[in-house]
């Protein structure tokens, strides 16, 4: 890809607005509906700035896992726990939303800080042609340890939500069980008033 | 294009990330939240692996295992909040104060 | 291989005799072919809906279309200016702002597909690393759009269709998502050019039709599926949910759905044929052909035929494809939304991964027929 820088810095910018304004509307907005699509476009503009850091096959597999599956799987868990819900006010919540933010903040600047003063060591070699060669290349010689467990993870995960999700159709209600007794006066026993 | 612009972004991400992992009530909007912050740190993998290892590009292939766990963490957290929904009738974070039920 | 006739190449050139700086041409030339494919999608779309028409009627012993136009021609225009001059209705109840965007967001990945269908050697839009790929990755976009004409419409069966049609998109993404795997394994490629290049040569024989034949039904079906087409249109089953999510669209909204279901078969038909019948190759290897002949191959002529006959090839494999699917329409029954799981889930899925394993040890074993 062989933008000019100006396209790309504008490109970045756009992306960029898009990745913050779509994160704030997620954590702020009070429709959870609304936040759930707003998560879907900061995926989408994700997928861009990975376009512009030269890799096609990562941005393709961001918009087909993060908004084609998990995007659609959040969006179903809300619409299957449709409950219009009103949280009921904590006595404080003002207290943790602003400690919070004051860390949150504070995150921000230390991080900022230490990105502004670290001296990279960038490389200014050109980037592969074939990321997807590449990555495959890796996949199967110094990370295919990583790459089998991950396998093996997705399978656990798989099995592990079904289980988790799976409703019992079995009926839980069990039949009453009728209990015969006589209808009989209960004795105390002799031996306890013979002391 | 600088690296610094991608590492400020994905800071800024992070920690919008944090502030409504914190302050949600809702479950399902914590998980989101977690999603934001996992893109973050893909970001940052991506970024680093473009400015700082063009050649073999491991940032990548981090990013795409870091994809696919939050793609096993999305649907293992979903089915718990369903079946804790099933349980307690609520997604309200704040009542989910009991170890067992 | 003789790469074949190079339309950018020679348009910049004009451009630049006609006293055109040398910096703008490539600029100028970069909308040209998106408009073309965009207004070749459209067509494509009025042509489908005739034959729709026709096909249905013929099924159905009945004439169709007649007097609009000769041979009911016109009927599709007819029935996209009719669209666009209803009345376009959001109901009180709905979310505008969702419900607008909706058909929207089925609709662009779409369109965006098409930039990477290819129609000869140099003659696709982008010729995308990536290829097929991007096509799935987008297609897996279009859920979203319908789970959110689904919401916003504030209706239960507009909800229900909705989620049924986000549920199937995603169970049939993954057989025909390891079906195009199986083919990518022996192109060693993502490139739809590729593809087509790797089954070039041999005519008809080369083609993948015989070399994945069990692939081939699995990428129908489940394209078939995520078109949402009898016998698997469950999110638009007129008999339990009305219409499924289009319940409450009119006018252009709905219009927009249904040209994105249209415009959508005719990318998966196209794709199909990239895939499976060879793409812009003739039954007959043009080369051998020219060779018989004797003429050089880079003769101008002989390119702007091969050339022509190329988008030819591919359009007809396409539009046939599109004719099985339409007769399929109208003599299949619908399945249950149950079986349509259980199809997709029970036995798509495994066979899918059985034919890749096959097509894996196949290509261990024979390199030379399966793309070593």
């Amino acid at each position: 890809m062989n933008l000019a820088a100006g396209v790309q810095i504008v490109s970045f910018g756009l992306l960029a607005a898009i990745i913050l304004v779509g994160a704030l509307g997620v954590v702020l907005l009070p429709n959870i509906v609304f936040a759930a699509f707003l998560l879907g476009l900061v995926f989408i503009g994700m997928a861009g700035q990975y376009l512009l850091l030269n890799a096609d096959f990562v941005a393709a597999a961001q918009v087909l896992i993060y908004v084609g599956a998990v995007n659609v799987l959040i969006l179903f868990a809300i619409m299957l726990v449709n409950k219009k819900e009103d949280f009921t006010p904590l006595p404080r919540a003002w207290v943790r939303r602003g400690a919070t933010a004051l860390v949150c903040l504070g995150l921000f600047a230390l991080m900022g800080t230490t990105i502004a003063s670290t001296p990279w060591a960038l490389d200014p070699a050109p980037t592969v042609s074939s990321s997807v060669a590449t990555i495959g290349a890796h996949f199967f010689s110094d990370f295919l340890l990583p790459f089998e467990l991950v396998s093996v993870l997705l399978l656990a995960a798989l099995i592990g939500a079904v289980v988790l999700a799976r409703r019992d159709y079995l009926p839980t209600v069990k039949e009453q069980e009728t209990v015969f007794s006589l209808p009989e006066r209960p004795r105390e026993l002799i031996t306890s008033d013979s002391k | 294009m600088h690296l610094q612009f991608f590492l400020l972004l994905a800071a800024a991400l992070f920690c919008i990330g944090v502030y409504g992992l914190i302050n949600s009530r809702s479950a399902v909007r914590v998980l989101m939240c977690i999603e934001l912050m996992l893109n973050a740190v893909n970001l940052n993998l991506m970024a680093f692996s473009n400015f700082l290892d063009p050649q073999e590009i491991r940032g990548q292939v981090f990013t795409v295992f870091v994809i696919t766990i939050a793609a096993a963490e999305a649907a293992v957290g979903l089915a718990i909040v369903l079946s804790i929904y099933r349980n307690r009738d609520t997604v309200d974070m704040e009542r989910f104060n009991l170890l067992k039920w | 291989m003789n790469p074949g006739i190079d339309l950018q190449a020679s348009v910049i050139h004009v451009l630049t005799d006609l006293g055109v700086p040398e910096d703008l041409a490539p600029v100028l030339w970069v909308p040209l072919p998106l408009l073309l494919m965009l207004a070749a999608a459209t067509v494509g779309v009025l042509v489908a809906v005739w034959l729709e028409r026709k096909v249905s009627a013929a099924a159905q012993q009945r004439v169709g279309p007649e007097y609009i136009g000769p041979l009911g021609i016109l009927a599709p225009v007819a029935d996209g200016l009719k669209l666009i001059f209803k009345e376009d209705v959001i109901p009180a109840k709905a979310d505008p702002l969702l419900f607008t965007l909706g058909p929207a967001i089925v609709v662009i990945p779409v369109f965006l597909s098409y930039l990477v269908v290819p129609f000869g050697q140099k003659m696709v839009i982008t010729d995308l690393g990536i290829g097929i790929f991007f096509w799935i990755a987008l297609a897996s976009v279009v859920p979203i759009g319908l789970l959110m004409a689904g919401y916003a419409s504030n209706n239960k069966y507009a909800l229900l269709g909705g989620l049924r049609a986000a549920a199937q998109s995603i169970s049939y993404e993954i057989p025909l998502a390891l079906a195009v795997l199986a083919i990518v394994m022996m192109s060693n490629s993502l490139s739809t050019i590729d593809i087509v290049q790797q089954q070039s040569g041999y005519g008809i024989l080369g083609w993948n039709l015989w070399r994945q034949p069990v692939g081939l039904v699995i990428f129908w079906v489940a394209a078939l599926a995520e078109c949402e087409r009898l016998p698997f249109d469950l999110p638009e089953a007129e008999e339990e949910l009305v219409a499924g999510y289009q319940t409450e669209y009119t006018g252009m909204k709905f219009g927009l759905f249904y040209l994105g279901s249209y415009v959508n078969l005719i990318l998966s038909s196209l794709l199909f044929a990239v895939l499976y019948l060879g793409g812009w190759e003739s039954p007959v290897s043009v080369s051998w052909l020219v060779g018989l002949v004797g003429v050089p191959e880079n003769t101008p002529w002989v390119e702007v035929i091969t050339a022509s006959l190329g988008v030819v090839m591919t359009l007809f494999k396409a539009y046939l494809l599109l004719f099985l699917a339409i007769l399929l329409r109208w003599t299949v029954p619908r399945v249950r939304i149950d079986q349509l799981l259980d199809l997709g889930w029970k036995f798509l899925l495994p066979v899918s991964l059985v034919n890749l394993l096959a097509t894996a040890a196949l290509k261990l074993a024979f390199p030379v027929a399966f793309g070593g």
